[in-house]
């Protein structure tokens, strides 16, 4: 802590970046170029998120530090973007100029082997995004400078994401909190965040009952398979459980949908849709497959010309997940149920909803229990 | 499964050197079986050492052995949470049952539980007669539908995990399942530590799942369409190099019956031009009469033939059993084989995975059973309480498919 007792501004500093992550910006005015004093801020940064242990902060945190970093790696020559890729076991190289690649005018001088390629950009959502849409030859994932860069954005972010050791160390936080000169400065950044989180949360979607009709297309097949008769797979089984229960369906209405099924037996689908809310085994309560999963296993419905829905195929912020689809929707029914309806539903800000996908991070669990 | 199949299986573990049987890593795997006579899957099981293991199937013959492609630290806990996960192997399954092959309709058929209608083929997804969703399914092994899995795996190994994915060929591993298909893995630690996510990308890749052509460079501007060239990277060069073969089986006469008729005499009247460009290296195809729709009813054809078919939720699950090396499979007494890519070529699983051979048995029919080949031999086909004097492993083909019983 003699750090900061050290750098009196560097109090100042933190609560000043703090500000400006609670106000979503994505360039840091406080976080100069050739600033040293960024690399003593930073792990007090880490050590506070982690005692506030607000996962929205800590989220618009993330987003600030990455799109600021990206921002000063764009601007930096190639050498140094492939030092830093590097370091952060990205092994990517400049391609000898014989050997570049151009697709359409669009030359792509870098490559780097598909598996750090994936580790990294197998989190993104965008399409463009995925390796059968990259150019891949011989193991090798051909980019632009750019591309470095995005990939770059997302560690940065993952590292802030990550969480902190500082989280469970008592010690550190009691003397933190209780010292005389950090105690008004902890103070006061916990009211400012409080206040600053329930202004935007103030449209919320958490007491609202669920609303059948808002359901994204890929949960309106499977319930009209089911209405149907017809038997669903494991894993439109287990997609629609995990989706409905997170939504706020009790394990009641989900065992009622089940009746319809032609080997419905009550005891055995009870048991299998409480497993799925966490009353057995190891208590976990999953969440639904994300929207790269159900597209893998052929789930995903947004192309169908039926039940498709301009909400997936042309959203302005794209989403990973199908409960960011029901949630934007209910977050637009309250605010237009508050007399504010100026905005597209997939407009709306993910503030309400952004710590939920925040914690979804693609996990497949299609074979964890048998339906 | 009958205590005579059963014996001979004994037989057959008792011979078997541990090296073939004992998959890499042992101690680390969780282990299930399906044992005669026993209802459901015994699972968490685990072997300390290989002479266990051995002597586990000696003992107990099991219908179907598997092991996980997930190594664990604590493989026989019985919550999966309390395993302790370590890696989990990469792995791709072709299994005839996702490809559509002609001949299923010559001697698949199926029955509903409900009303007893038939058909054949494969099953529909509800009983035109009686609305039913469940039917009894009876699925035969031939050598189009084997043959047509092993294109697939030499696709899967050749087009994309060598030449897109840089693997050397020696890195990965060949099975055949001992009925359905055939498994390639992958077993460094580089592709145990991959996440689901990374998983999936890669089988997307190879299904050309989520393939967008704006995003690898395919343009329409106004009366101009941009495509690729044959050494552009990726789905790009491989939709070019898939069209300069249509347009090749157009010229050497072949049957081109997967392309619709209107398209296939617009890439006829077309063909000159376009293979010129190909060969040239010019993405400018522009061609008469093929406007962006299409081009994209033929680029659809052209993935279709290139992609690979194959099974996406084994190889993005990392928590799944997979069939055990060198075990018999209970539904054909056929022996899971390991092969190189070199071996893969001029195998023949009807005669390469019958591990009982010589010595005739009398069997006597107890259903009619289609025409099916065990070695060079073909037999059938046959009715019921039909009698004949067959191999041995034509005998054990059909036991283990309830199709027969040994006359003594």
């Amino acid at each position: 802590m003699e750090a900061l007792y050290n750098h009196a501004s560097m109090l100042e500093k933190v609560r000043a970046i703090i500000s400006e992550a609670l106000d979503n910006k994505e360039q840091s005015k406080v976080l100069g170029y050739e600033d040293d004093e960024g690399l003593y801020i930073y792990p007090w940064i880490r050590i506070i998120l982690a005692f506030m242990n607000s996962p929205q902060l800590t989220h618009r945190m993330a987003n600030l530090l990455s799109k600021h970093f990206s921002n000063l790696l764009e601007r930096e020559n190639v050498f140094t973007v492939l030092l830093v890729a590097r370091d952060q076991a990205i092994n990517a190289e400049q391609v000898p100029a014989d050997k570049r690649v151009t697709v359409n005018t669009v030359t792509f001088s870098y490559r780097l082997p598909f598996l750090d390629f994936l580790n990294v950009a197998a989190r993104f959502k965008s399409h463009a995004w995925k390796l059968v849409n990259k150019l891949l030859q011989n193991g090798q994932v051909y980019l632009r400078k750019h591309d470095l860069v995005r990939m770059l954005e997302e560690l940065i972010k993952l590292k802030v994401l990550e969480p902190s050791k500082a989280a469970s160390d008592d010690a550190l936080k009691v003397a933190f909190i209780n010292d005389p000169l950090l105690k008004p400065f902890y103070d006061g950044l916990v009211e400012v965040v409080k206040e600053k989180m329930a202004s935007s949360a103030s449209t919320s979607i958490d007491n609202m009952p669920v609303d059948d009709s808002l359901f994204p297309p890929c949960i309106n097949a499977i319930i009209d398979k089911n209405a149907k008769g017809v038997n669903l797979t494991h894993s439109e089984r287990l997609f629609l459980v995990y989706f409905l229960l997170t939504i706020g369906k009790t394990i009641d209405e989900v065992l009622g949908l089940f009746r319809n099924q032609p080997d419905f037996n009550e005891k055995i689908t009870k048991y299998q849709v409480e497993f799925a809310a966490g009353k057995h085994g190891k208590r976990t309560q999953y969440t639904p497959h994300n929207c790269v999963t159900l597209e893998s296993l052929g789930m995903c419905k947004k192309d169908d010309p039926k039940l498709g829905s301009k909400f997936c195929t042309e959203p302005k912020t794209p989403f990973k997940n199908p409960l960011t689809f029901y949630r934007r929707r209910m977050w637009f029914k309250a605010k237009k149920a508050s007399g504010n309806a100026a905005m597209r539903a997939d407009e709306a800000d993910d503030r309400g909803v952004d710590a939920a996908e925040t914690a979804l991070n693609g996990r497949d669990d299609t074979n964890a229990h048998g339906f | 499964m009958s205590d005579y199949v059963k014996a001979l299986f004994q037989a057959y573990y008792r011979q078997l050197d541990l090296e073939s049987l004992v998959p890499k890593d042992l101690t680390k795997r969780e282990f299930g079986f399906i044992l005669p006579g026993k209802k459901g899957m015994i699972r968490h099981q685990a072997f300390l050492n290989p002479k266990d293991y051995k002597g586990f199937l000696v003992q107990n013959a099991p219908v179907h052995a598997y092991h996980s492609a997930t190594l664990y630290n604590s493989p026989w806990k019985d919550r999966m949470d309390l395993k302790d996960y370590v890696g989990c192997d990469l792995i791709f399954d072709i299994d005839c049952d996702h490809i559509n092959t002609p001949c299923k309709k010559d001697h698949d058929a199926w029955t509903c539980k409900e009303c007893g209608n038939q058909g054949t083929g494969k099953a529909p997804e509800k009983c035109q007669k009686c609305g039913g969703t469940k039917f009894d399914d009876k699925t035969w092994l031939c050598d189009g539908c084997l043959g047509k899995a092993k294109a697939e795996t030499r696709k899967l190994v050749d087009d994309f995990l060598v030449k897109d994915f840089g693997l050397p060929v020696d890195s990965m591993d060949i099975y055949f399942s001992g009925q359905r298909g055939y498994h390639v893995h992958l077993e460094h630690d580089a592709f145990r530590k991959m996440s689901t996510d990374a998983r999936r990308e890669m089988a997307d890749y190879i299904t050309a799942t989520g393939l967008s052509l704006i995003s690898i460079g395919f343009l329409v501007k106004t009366n101009n369409i941009i495509g690729f060239t044959l050494k552009d990277p990726g789905w790009a060069g491989k939709i070019s190099n898939g069209l300069l073969n249509i347009i090749n089986d157009i010229e050497s006469g072949k049957n081109l019956g997967s392309i619709p008729s209107k398209e296939l005499e617009l890439l006829k009247a077309n063909k000159d031009s376009l293979k010129k460009r190909l060969l040239e290296n010019i993405t400018n195809w522009s061609l008469a009469g093929i406007g962006e729709g299409i081009w994209n009813h033929i680029i659809e054809r052209v993935i279709e033939d290139t992609r690979c078919d194959i099974d996406v939720p084994v190889t993005i699950d990392i928590h799944r059993l997979i069939r055990a090396p060198a075990t018999l499979h209970g539904k054909t007494g056929f022996m899971n084989c390991k092969l190189t890519r070199q071996q893969l070529d001029a195998f023949d699983p009807f005669t390469d995975a019958i591990v009982f051979k010589g010595k005739a048995e009398k069997i006597k029919m107890s259903s009619d059973v289609p025409r099916f080949r065990i070695e060079d031999k073909t037999y059938g086909p046959y009715k019921k309480d039909e009698t004949d004097t067959v191999s041995i492993g034509a005998a054990v083909f059909l036991l283990c498919k309830n199709m027969c019983e040994v006359v003594h």
